[in-house]
């Protein structure tokens, strides 16, 4: 007998389900709406207003007296820009309800990945906005931390769905790396599903879709495709490089905090152990064998967010959905056990 | 008569394998043995001896003399006891026999191929092998590995070794103020095994409602057991004191998180993965004792990096089982019915082939063997001891002071005050040392205070006396010190400076 989540259509009357996801997205939209300031906000305006005023993306160091007139690759050019146009319209009220925008729609592609019955669903939604929280300020990243839930709800459909959304991968990378440095995170993304897949078919994996050979040559093509669109910037081919010198930058590691290993003493850190535990559990007791592609993802984000405290906030973005995932798995089995034919709060079909 | 095949006639890869696999651990524990603890546990340990009292009033300090010091002492008189009669490559070796004892408790609890088992127990090693040093932890470290032992035994095969738990507890509150991982690990079972008797779980042995009364029993009796030590009750709450201290948690490397761009720290992430990738592959449901204790010793291993030690000790049988089952599951998806490396295949009659290998197996063992006794001798030596003395502690300064005789009191290095109990002590009373459950974080932070020259610091030396200053060369107070005038340097090299106060204090 084989356990196949299926997603429930939660359209239609005003139910207990409909209010609970109701609930989620007001939550995570009034948990976002903050202070959007953070000490690296101050200087993305002033750099957009640069950009707005001159008509010219800066490729010299105008703001400070050591680098002035070195080479300066201003990768968040476009986010820059997005943020001083909503400071300069609306001031802090509007970027705190864009920043609020932001992280609710990234939620809202994350939501879209789960299959789960609504009550695991809303509950590993909210632990992934809590995990994620840290990062949440008006500054580029914010737009790279809307396209991961993007790019991650693409190879979803991709992969669980058959869905043909591949082509727009290299657009959204395009995109990317003009908003945000980030953009590497698109193609780990994609490679671990590639390397997730590929173990999949190597393994004979059965209990999830898995991806074929011909479908990855897909992907590989699309990854391709990706890396050469990413050279459409100001900066051109640079910009290949640029997270490598970034995370290459060893006084960056030693001394600026959100590029350290968590402290797990600070309260708000906290929640990424209770997320990682929770999804071992949710792995280890779902009484199958897990998709290495979901394996792939945490792995891979658990030693990204054990290095760098800032990756903290993909680990909970990219790890919603397989925590919900495999906890309504432990849920539906849990209940057959004792007996019952009929799963509370469940919508997965037996 | 034909004889049967000893160990000796017929040595195969799997007993090639687990000598392999001990010979390695016995080998990476033999170090040079002294960290920064060691020190004042060797002074203490001797102070006992000599002394025929086992103390409780701080003798070593002059900000905390005489007062309370509630530290179990029996570890202490055994390291001294080792140094006094065979010096480093002694307490060396106890290190090195203490570490692999306890990996062969885990190497009982493993059920799994020896291939997978040995791989998790070098893996385990590795991750725990942070914490190795003459210090009394080490004992607290084998008596982990034995109450995981009784634990799993009374778990999975009806053992009835559960009374032996209450005597290791009292012999271990003796030992080390870590005698709480024997009631974590003991509360894991507890939570775990209602959790599988809850959840009708039946995929591995459950201890049943009526056996875990008896756990429970033997807890209490064991809480009843740990009193039994010259402090009584007063040990039962000396772990939440000792954690409890905020300063130990900001400042103290080890009661920090884990900083993983460390490379000794990064084990500790490969080995937490594999096991989530094992529990996740295996087609089963996971016991809830096996989840339990990996949860919380995880846990506790990113609270405070010190713990990893206790999560490699704990969760390589864990590894190792489920690793085992992926690895059966896996071949049996492709079709085969014969599993490679599996116990059975390896069993094989004896035959030709056999001998040679058994001939070539002997011939890589004395390789082995041979090789880890060139890499054994190196930090036995007299000689490189010292030069990893002087190398890494301010030797050289203390030469100076013992030489020179500046005045104190003293006001001293947190790292180096254990080092300098060793050395300067009855003569030189230190400030502060590592020994935590004794400084207050009123008084640590006072401490830190000084030493990042911060507001006050100059009064607070006057306050307290202080006519000498022992401390890192390219300290901030170094730094502030140079350039004051109440204050001359008396010593400098590129480790330490010694700082005496130009008019000193009556």
């Amino acid at each position: 007998m084989s356990i196949l989540p299926v997603k429930k259509n939660y359209s239609g009357d005003f139910s207990t389900q409909n209010l609970l996801i109701g609930v989620t997205f007001i939550a995570i939209f009034a948990m976002a709406a903050r202070p959007p300031a953070d000490t690296d906000t101050w200087w993305h305006l002033r750099s957009g207003q640069y950009i707005v005023q001159n008509w010219t993306v800066p490729t010299v160091d105008p703001f400070s007296h050591t680098q002035a007139g070195q080479l300066w690759i201003d990768h968040g050019w476009l986010a820059q820009i997005f943020w001083y146009a909503l400071f300069a319209v609306g001031g802090w009220a509007a970027m705190g309800l864009a920043l609020a925008a932001l992280v609710t729609a990234s939620f809202w592609f994350v939501w879209k990945q789960i299959e789960a019955n609504v009550f695991v669903a809303a509950f590993a939604m909210i632990l992934g906005t809590i995990v994620s929280s840290i990062v949440w300020a008006a500054r580029p990243q914010m737009l790279s931390f809307l396209l991961t839930a993007v790019v991650a709800y693409l190879l979803h459909r991709f992969k669980r769905h058959n869905g043909r959304l591949l082509p727009w991968l290299p657009l959204v990378m395009l995109l990317w790396v003009n908003v945000h440095g980030g953009f590497a995170i698109g193609f780990m993304l994609m490679v671990a599903y590639v390397m997730g897949e590929t173990v999949n078919n190597l393994t004979h994996h059965r209990d999830d879709q898995v991806v074929s050979w011909t479908r990855l040559k897909h992907l590989l093509l699309v990854i391709v495709v990706s890396l050469a669109v990413v050279v459409v910037n100001p900066h051109t081919w640079r910009m290949w490089l640029y997270p490598f010198q970034t995370v290459g930058i060893s006084a960056l590691r030693d001394f600026i905090q959100e590029w350290q290993s968590p402290n797990f003493h600070l309260v708000w850190m906290q929640p990424f152990i209770i997320m990682l535990l929770l999804t071992m559990v949710a792995l280890a007791r779902s009484n199958r064998r897990a998709d290495w592609t979901d394996l792939t993802l945490v792995a891979m984000w658990t030693v990204l967010a054990l290095f760098a405290a800032r990756n903290i906030a993909i680990f909970g973005v990219v790890v919603a959905p397989i925590l919900a995932r495999y906890a309504d798995l432990v849920w539906v089995k849990q209940w057959q056990t004792w007996g019952y034919t009929s799963v509370p709060f469940s919508t997965v079909t037996v | 008569m034909k004889r049967s095949p000893t160990f000796f006639s017929r040595l195969t890869t799997h007993s090639l394998l687990t000598a392999i696999v001990f010979i390695s651990i016995f080998t990476m524990a033999v170090r040079v043995p002294a960290s920064a603890d060691t020190w004042w546990h060797l002074r203490s340990g001797q102070y006992i001896i000599e002394n025929q009292t086992i103390f409780s009033a701080d003798p070593f300090s002059h900000t905390r003399e005489g007062q309370l010091w509630m530290y179990p002492k029996l570890g202490q008189v055994f390291w001294y006891g080792l140094y006094a009669v065979g010096g480093w490559a002694t307490v060396a070796l106890a290190v090195a026999l203490l570490a692999t004892v306890a990996f062969w408790l885990v190497w009982q609890q493993i059920e799994a191929n020896v291939f997978v088992g040995a791989f998790s127990m070098a893996l385990g090693a590795i991750v725990s092998s942070v914490i190795w040093a003459a210090r009394p932890q080490m004992f607290s470290f084998v008596l982990t590995a034995l109450v995981a032992y009784l634990l799993h035994r009374f778990k999975r095969h009806n053992g009835n070794l559960l009374p032996w738990i209450p005597l290791i507890m009292a012999l271990r509150v003796n030992i080390h103020g870590g005698f709480a991982i024997g009631f974590m690990l003991m509360l894991a079972y507890l939570v775990g095994e209602v959790i599988n008797n809850i959840t009708s779980y039946k995929d591995a042995p459950v201890v049943n409602w009526g056996r875990l009364k008896y756990l429970i029993l033997v807890i209490i009796i064991s809480v009843a057991a740990a009193t039994i030590n010259p402090h009584t009750w007063r040990m039962l709450f000396y772990p939440f004191q000792t954690v409890g201290i905020s300063a130990l948690r900001d400042f103290i490397a080890e009661w920090q998180s884990p900083n993983f761009h460390q490379p000794h720290a990064q084990p500790f992430i490969l080995m937490l993965l594999l096991i989530l990738v094992s529990v996740a592959r295996t087609n089963r449901q996971v016991d809830w004792t096996d989840l339990v204790l990996v949860a919380l010793w995880a846990g506790w291993a990113l609270f405070a990096a010190r713990n990893i030690a206790v999560f490699g000790l704990v969760t390589t049988p864990i590894l190792a089982g489920y690793a085992d089952l992926t690895w059966t599951e896996q071949w049996q998806t492709w079709g085969y019915t014969k599993v490679p490396f599996s116990t059975a295949a390896i069993a094989r009659p004896k035959s030709k082939i056999q001998n040679l290998k058994s001939k070539i197996n002997w011939v890589l063992l004395t390789l082995i063997i041979v090789a880890a006794l060139i890499k054994i001798s190196i930090p036995l030596r007299s000689d490189i001891n010292l030069e990893v003395e002087q190398e890494s502690l301010p030797y050289y300064a203390v030469e100076f002071v013992k030489n020179e005789r500046p005045p104190g009191p003293m006001f001293n290095s947190y790292n180096w005050g254990g080092y300098l109990i060793f050395k300067l002590w009855p003569d030189y009373l230190v400030y502060i040392d590592g020994r935590t459950d004794l400084y207050d974080d009123f008084f640590v932070r006072r401490f830190l205070t000084v030493m990042a020259a911060g507001d006050g610091w100059e009064q607070i030396l006057t306050d307290d006396g202080i006519n000498l200053i022992f401390i890192e060369s390219d300290s901030t107070l170094a730094k502030f010190l140079r350039h004051n005038p109440a204050w001359t340097e008396l010593y400098r090299d590129k480790m330490a400076v010694v700082f005496g106060r130009v008019a000193p204090l009556p």
